[in-house]
């Protein structure tokens, strides 16, 4: 257990030197690859989105996290995928039609993935039926859309319309942000989620699915 | 018909100091040596990767659009300037590649690059001015609601789809950094003002502000 501990503060601390030689050291101690994603990994990187939402730390050191979780997980997914390891979720998200800003986009990617979800990343400039489309294919559970620009933000309604047009609106999580977006203009448009920032976007986006889940059942 | 002239091959330049604050990494920071590594490492390929080029052309400032105190027909000169899309292409490539740290400094990086281009351009407005016997009176600024509508005309007048631009449904150009101006064109040649004023710019969330007055 004392390893996982570890595996998280080195996450933490962004030290992509050693988080390999960890995540390889508590696979070789019989640790679970799922508890070393959950509690040493996952964990590590909820830490860091915790202290970024606190202004504590800027995106450099959260990069740094980010990018040592993927180390890490490069030497786990082996080991994942024999035990069977579901993603918590799935999110769909893009940067919405006529916009081709990345990088707020980019970040929310990158903390989805830090909380454990299964992220498929459209790119720029995505019309809602594509959104939709492949949504539908790999059984998201949430759609997120990006919008940096006061003239591509109506974009982000299409797809809402779209959804209840074919009826299924409930069937998914409709998230959205950019800097223009508001609260209010979620709600205006009837987004489940507007966030200002990417780590509060993947800790809603978390609570929410593990909410859809424990409904289900 | 005013013809336009294109400008290739100028030389960008990447600020450290600039970079390293519009991340937001200061030294204090345990990323910092990291960013500053990697910085070093990609400097010299981002700089041979961009691709400057300015388009200008004096024109006649349209009807219906608002841009400072500018006047239907008054001349003004129109320009696009460019660093191209390798670099963006690049950042791009290495956040789908999980290199989160080289992403994001190489998307910096060439918005620095960019930036810079403001710089190069002078003496090549300078050039223009000094050929045609003109000054510039005014560096202009869209009004809030009129942006869109100047970039579709800057677009046009410089003929963008012919140079290598597209213009998205958002107004927004490919390749992504791209920047656009207007000046105001005066007969007398003595006048030179084209540095960009930010208390006369209404883009008030920019992180590169460097002031909190807007004055329309």
């Amino acid at each position: 257990m004392a390893i996982i501990q570890e595996i998280s503060k080195c996450l933490q601390k962004g030290k992509v030197k050693q988080i390999k030689a960890l995540v390889q050291q508590a696979l070789d101690e019989g640790e679970d690859p799922r508890a070393i994603l959950n509690e040493g990994l996952l964990e590590g990187m909820s830490v860091i989105g915790g202290r970024f939402k606190r202004e504590e730390i800027f995106v450099p050191d959260v990069l740094i996290s980010a990018r040592t979780m993927s180390m890490g997980l490069s030497v786990l997914e082996p080991k994942l995928v024999e035990v069977g390891n579901q993603a918590i979720g799935k999110i769909v998200l893009g940067t919405v039609r006529g916009d081709l800003h990345d990088i707020g986009k980019n970040l929310v990617a990158m903390m989805f993935k830090g909380a454990g979800f299964e992220v498929i990343d459209l790119g720029v400039d995505v019309e809602a039926e594509v959104y939709l489309e492949k949504a539908e294919e790999v059984g998201a559970d949430i759609i997120g859309m990006s919008a940096l620009l006061s003239t591509t933000m109506p974009a982000m309604k299409e797809l809402v319309d779209l959804l209840e047009e074919k009826g299924l609106r409930d069937k998914y999580i409709v998230m959205i942000g950019g800097a223009p977006i508001t609260d209010e203009f979620a709600k205006e448009i009837g987004a489940d989620y507007y966030t200002p920032d990417a780590a509060s976007a993947a800790e809603i986006g978390k609570k929410c699915v593990l909410e859809k889940s424990v409904g289900y059942v | 018909m005013c013809e336009i002239i294109r400008y290739t091959g100028q030389a960008v330049e990447i600020s450290k100091e600039e970079v390293f604050r519009d991340l937001c990494c200061i030294q204090e920071s345990a990323a910092y040596e990291i960013f500053e590594q990697e910085y070093e490492q990609l400097l010299e390929l981002v700089v041979s990767c961009c691709r400057p080029a300015v388009y200008l052309k004096e024109c006649r400032f349209p009807k219906g659009i608002s841009c400072s105190s500018l006047k239907p027909e008054e001349r003004i000169l129109c320009g696009i300037y460019t660093i191209g899309r390798e670099v963006s292409d690049w950042s791009t490539r290495a956040f789908f590649q999980e290199d989160y740290v080289k992403g994001m400094l190489l998307d910096t990086m060439a918005d620095c690059a960019l930036f810079s281009m403001e710089k190069q351009m002078e003496p090549l407005l300078r050039n223009f001015c000094r050929e045609r016997g003109m000054g510039i009176s005014e560096r202009c600024h869209a009004q809030d609601k009129d942006t869109m509508p100047l970039q579709r005309f800057i677009y046009e007048e410089l003929e963008g789809r012919k140079n290598g631009f597209l213009l998205t449904a958002g107004y927004m150009f490919d390749p992504v950094k791209t920047g656009t101006v207007i000046f105001r064109l005066t007969e007398d040649p003595r006048a030179f003002c084209v540095r960009h004023t930010c208390s006369g710019c209404g883009n008030t969330s920019c992180r590169r502000r460097k002031t909190t007055n807007f004055q329309n």
